[in-house]
């Protein structure tokens, strides 16, 4: 909210420091400024009240439109006004008028404070006999009081009210609009004037709204329809023609009471309307008004009542008319600890200053509570003096606690904390010392995160770049990807969690795939010319569900030539199998097994279990399996799905063209992901075997093959041949590819494999006989189960 | 046949001595040098070997005299083969070392990096920070309830605060948590004080523009226990602020109001890019905004103490009388803005690989 400098002097018996301090001391008690600026004041005329300009002469409190120290200090132009925008946390609705934000700046600066004064005057026809008020809603609207102003004319507000409500960033309209909005700047109390001779029935009654019933609001003249049971301050009514709602109660007014013009006699309303009533009001309606935001955190109930006489006696001043004798005040039954007491307010005619009410009930404050809370030693005297400042007044009893009666106005300190918090806050967070914690931190516990951490570093290292994408998806993406969770499922995995108020349809609901992120930020590289682009993410994968699905789940992506820095020419195209060695290594890394893989990881990945038997290259003995095909939008015979001790845990392939037409990019992709839950433990430590001491003898076998066969079946073949022969002489020994290659030397449809056999003598060399003969036994098993023609040199 | 005499074999080895010097003088490569050798010590056809053979035909008398001259001859001779040798060795060594020269100034193999992004980094840093003081790292789901996200952090429905918070709601009724404080709640529902942990991950606000995007990550962090003090939290902070910016951070804390804290404070530190003189990025001020933070509020707890009951925990473990506590949080974006001099939100998450690549691993 938007402050002006000079309407806070109206509250203050010294000048205020020059702005910029002023931000700086108000924004170290709690109110932050966020900018301040000069705003300049046509110098002539007398441009404040009589009384008001000779008070400011007596005190040296600058005066609009003449020089003075105040401004050179400031640094802006003699006799201009500042404006400070002050950020107003929504515990704090009595500081959102000048009135309320004097008080803190008196707090906070030690200063007296200068209450609101006013004139009011009379007149012996009471108002009563002309309007009636009546509650009908006493949980929403405990307390409304009217006044009657009779005699008014429409006109142009004077220079020095229009120009306080123009620095504050509000646009002058007439008098009688202008008064209600300078009353609630000036005193937060936030004030309704219906124009009497167009309310029906000559008064209103504050009711809950019937079904179906609507209003034509004042500022947009656009018809609402309300909802049933919304507080609505409606026309009296007549018996053949009951009253329509007239306001939306601490919302907005209707336009058909609005002031108009011709308007001469009005009906102000100052009411305490309940605060949760207000808000889901404001909501349903999508309605934001200075009225409806000081409602909804809380108005004083000790203003109501000193806002009416405010309001009245300002319209009668600005606009000639007679302000009718007493105020019509409605209170509903129990209301009373709320608000000031029936009566404190003197009737009739006379100055009137603000008195502080305070609520009935105590708050206690324990100094040894507090001391125990901040760290620091409290004294609960100086407490009390402290609080003072506050208007909180706090007694003792000797050595017992303080027992500390609130300000109407201060809604938001309800306990003994709050009152500790306005202690430190009046003193300065400064004042307070830093220590630490002395208690034992408790044994920390290794949580998720950090084997994602480990993944994130891991695929890092193997050259992925990580990226970050929005969890929200399109509905088009969300069909076009499916679903990672559970993708051995048929119909396709749980439905997606959609956003009940998405910001753009780009993200409507929540993603069941890392996919798309990957994909879209694939092709907005390769847009940018981009060559060599590997990329991961780590993030959740969600689903419909109760409760709903959340996975971890790792995706990487990789499209283009790969930049091979060990040999520069020519460069590689990335292709499937990046995708299917990163996720071994990847689950090599997090689950910190043994390297056994078998063969050299080509077309399956196969990272044996944790067996302790000799280190045997098995895909029958592999937790992790790539086989295809896979579930998603990738080319049909380029994809796999991902297991994990034979449970599908993830998916890969190639994207397929329609897929890629769809995200506009021409050049392949390849994506993977997989779910982290089966890695998320703690790494198992590496155990180690123990080294023989013999050299290991190495032999060589190389065989054609059908170019059908898969090299997975190559390797189960190969995995069962070695078992058998475990037991042998020779042992089981480890094996590698070392060689593949068709065309030339192969016969047509062929492939040629060497693989290099390591065997590891154990208690003592190896003979040739022993060796060959176990090689022998491999040979014939891959030529008895694959038709494998082994060639011998 | 004539028997030779001293004099014989005195010429001979005058002879030898010349043809040796002559040869010498001529040898080139290793074979020359290798055939110097052959020729003048060879045991069997070797110049010296015949001279040796010549002694027997020296008087007696002479001969001791003829036999140490013969000697000397022989170690002048070898010790001279030995240098020219050693000389071509050394020529042939230091040509081909000549010839097998590289050029260190081709690219180097590197090992191809990957990068981490940013926002991980910080997040990394700020755990790190944390571990060294005995935190522990939680997580909890995004996709929440209105109990964890705004009810148990007291903020009840229609709470004017819950404004602020710009909530993307889900069909069926839940939403995607505003903060990770329902973390916080979670872990207090599970376990009782002592508490030292942080909870990082991923928010949403429905929220973009300029310097909001809809989706951040924040760090929030929650210490619960007998005695814990807001000059606890003023301490762990300063701590925090100076590990991750540097021992010359200085920290501000101002009263400010976040309903799940009481009493609550904004932290500003001093401002990362002028040091507090006041600056574009600071907008003069000498500070910048980073936290959110302050004592538990006893509503927090109570709402904590009726879920533990509910799920049959024994009560009084989050007595607001026996225990207190502070929490705070950060956006970690904002933190890898301030440590990377990042000036703009939105690349965080174009993922461009010009960006990506300034954060290698």
């Amino acid at each position: 909210m938007r402050f002006s400098c000079d309407w806070l002097h109206d509250f203050l018996e010294a000048p205020l420091p020059a702005p910029a301090e002023l931000a700086r001391r108000l924004t170290a008690s709690g109110f932050e400024v966020g900018t301040w600026e000069e705003v300049p004041v046509a110098p002539a005329g007398p441009d404040l009240p009589a009384a008001e300009r000779e008070r400011r002469a007596r005190l040296g409190i600058p005066v609009p439109g003449e020089p003075h120290a105040w401004h050179r200090e400031a640094g802006i132009a003699p006799g201009s006004d500042a404006a400070l925008e002050v950020d107003i946390t929504a515990n704090r609705p009595d500081a959102m008028n000048h009135f309320g934000l004097a008080r803190e700046i008196a707090a906070a600066l030690g200063r007296p404070l200068r209450s609101p004064a006013f004139e009011l005057t009379e007149d012996a026809a009471p108002a009563a006999a002309r309007a009636h008020v009546s509650i009908e809603a006493p949980d929403l609207c405990p307390r409304y009081v009217g006044r009657v102003v009779s005699g008014l004319r429409v006109a142009p507000s004077p220079r020095w009210l229009a120009r306080r409500l123009e620095a504050i960033g509000l646009t002058p309209k007439n008098n009688l609009v202008d008064a209600s909005n300078y009353a609630l700047f000036e005193l937060g109390q936030p004030l309704h004037a219906f124009d009497l001779k167009r309310l029906s029935g000559g008064g209103v009654a504050a009711r809950r709204a019937r079904a179906g019933e609507t209003i034509v609001t004042v500022v947009d003249r656009v018809e609402k329809t309300l909802a049933e049971g919304m507080l609505v301050i409606a026309e009296a009514g007549t018996a053949d023609r009951p009253g329509r709602p007239a306001a939306i109660a601490g919302v907005m007014g209707g336009f058909d009471t609005a002031i108009s013009d011709a308007t001469t006699d009005v009906l102000v309303e100052s009411a305490y309307f309940d605060p949760r009533s207000v808000a889901r009001t404001s909501r349903a309606l999508a309605l934001r008004t200075d009225a409806s935001q000081r409602f909804e955190r809380g108005a004083d109930p000790g203003m109501t009542l000193f806002a009416a006489d405010r309001l009245a006696s300002l319209l009668a001043e600005l606009g000639g008319g007679k302000v009718l004798a007493g105020p019509i005040d409605a209170r509903a039954p129990g209301a009373a600890p709320l608000h000031e007491p029936a009566g404190s307010s003197a009737p009739g005619a006379g100055r009137r200053t603000f008195t502080p009410f305070h609520r009935a009930v105590p708050i206690v404050l324990r100094a040894e509570r507090a001391s125990a809370l901040l760290g620091v030693d409290v004294d609960a005297d100086e407490a009390a003096q402290r609080l003072g400042r506050l208007s909180v007044v706090a007694t003792r009893a000797a050595g017992g606690p303080l027992s500390c009666l609130v300000p109407t106005w201060r809604g938001d300190l309800t306990l003994e904390v709050d009152l500790i918090e306005e202690y430190a806050r009046l003193g300065g967070y400064d004042a307070i010392p830093s220590t630490l914690p002395s208690m034992p931190p408790p044994v920390p516990r290794e949580g998720a995160g950090e084997a994602e951490d480990r993944a994130r570093r891991a695929l890092a290292s193997f050259g992925y770049r990580e990226v970050i994408t929005y969890s929200m998806l399109s509905r088009a993406d969300d069909v076009r990807f499916g679903a990672l969770a559970a993708p051995e499922a048929n119909d396709g995995g749980p439905p997606a969690l959609v956003i009940a108020n998405p910001l753009s349809e780009r993200w409507e609901v929540m993603r069941r795939s890392l996919l798309p992120g990957v994909a879209g930020t694939l092709a907005f590289n390769l847009a940018r010319g981009r060559e060599d682009l590997r990329l991961f993410e780590v993030a959740t994968v969600h689903g419909a569900g109760e409760p709903p699905f959340e996975a971890r789940a790792a995706a990487i992506a990789a499209a283009g030539l790969a930049h091979d820095p060990a040999s520069p020419r020519p460069l590689r195209a990335y292709d499937l199998l990046d995708l299917t060695g990163a996720i071994e290594a990847l689950v090599l890394a997090l689950t910190g097994e043994r390297a056994k893989l078998a063969g050299s990881g080509g077309g399956t990945c196969a990272v044996p279990g944790g067996s302790r038997t000799p280190a045997v290259g098995s895909a029958g003995e592999g937790r992790l399996r790539c086989a295809a095909p896979g579930r998603g939008p990738f080319h049909p015979g380029q994809s796999f799905t991902i297991f994990w001790d034979e449970r599908p845990i993830g998916r890969g392939g190639r994207l397929s063209a329609e897929a890629q037409q769809a995200i506009e990019s021409e050049r392949p992709m390849f994506l993977a992901e997989l779910l982290l839950e089966p890695f998320l433990g703690a790494a198992a430590a590496p155990s180690f075997r123990p080294l023989s001491r013999l050299n290991p003898v190495a032999r060589d076998l190389s065989f054609f093959v059908g170019r059908e066969v898969p090299f997975g079946n190559i390797e189960e073949v190969l995995a069962a041949a070695v078992a058998k022969i475990a037991d042998g002489p020779a042992g089981a020994p480890t094996y590698v590819l070392i060689d593949r290659f068709e065309g030339k030397s192969v016969p047509e449809g062929r492939v040629s494999y060497m693989f290099r056999f390591r065997f590891a003598p154990r208690e003592r060399a190896l003979t040739a006989e022993e060796i060959n003969g176990a090689v022998e036994s491999v040979a014939e098993e891959l030529a008895a189960s694959l038709q494998a023609e082994v060639r011998r040199a | 046949m004539s028997s030779a005499g001293p004099v014989d074999l005195e010429k001979e080895m005058l002879r030898t001595r010349a043809e040796f010097s002559a040869a010498a003088d001529a040898a080139r490569t290793a074979e020359d040098a290798t055939a110097l050798r052959n020729r003048f010590t060879g045991k069997k056809a070797g110049a010296l070997t015949a001279l040796f053979r010549l002694l027997g035909t020296v008087a007696g008398p002479d001969r001791p005299r003829a036999g140490a001259k013969l000697n000397e001859l022989k170690t002048e001779i070898e010790s001279r083969i030995d240098e020219i040798a050693g000389r071509i060795a050394e020529g042939a060594r230091a040509a081909a070392e000549k010839r097998d020269r590289a050029d260190v100034t081709l690219p180097g193999r590197r090992p191809v990096r990957g990068s981490l992004h940013p926002t991980t980094l910080a997040r990394m840093r700020i755990e790190q920070v944390f571990r060294e003081m005995g935190y522990s790292v939680a997580t909890g789901p995004e996709v929440e309830d209105d109990f964890h996200n705004f009810e148990a952090l007291n903020l009840p429905q229609d709470h004017p605060a819950r404004d602020a918070h710009d909530t993307f709601y889900l069909e069926g009724g839940r939403l995607l948590r505003t903060h990770t404080s329902p973390v916080q709640i979670r872990s207090m529902i599970a376990m009782p004080p002592p508490l030292m942990l942080i909870a990082p991950g991923r928010v949403y606000r429905c929220d973009h523009d300029v310097t909001h995007l809809p989706m951040f990550h924040q760090v929030e962090g929650l210490v619960v226990g007998e005695g814990v003090r807001f000059s606890d939290l003023k301490g762990t902070l300063e701590r925090i602020v100076q590990r991750l910016f540097g021992n010359d951070a200085r920290v501000r804390l101002r009263p400010s109001y976040f309903p799940f804290v009481e009493p609550g404070a904004e932290v500003d530190i001093s401002c990362t890019v002028c040091g507090g003189t006041g600056c574009r990025s600071c907008k003069q001020s000498g500070w910048l905004e980073i936290l959110g933070a302050g004592m538990v509020h006893p509503a927090v707890f109570e709402a904590v103490e009726r879920a533990r009951v509910a799920a049959g925990a024994k009560p009084g473990a989050y007595d607001p009388e026996r225990v207190t506590g502070f929490a705070f949080g950060m956006g970690i974006d904002r933190v890898a803005m301030l440590l990377y001099r990042v000036d703009d939100l939105r690349v965080f998450v174009d993922n461009d690989a010009r960006f990506l690549e300034q954060f290698p691993l």
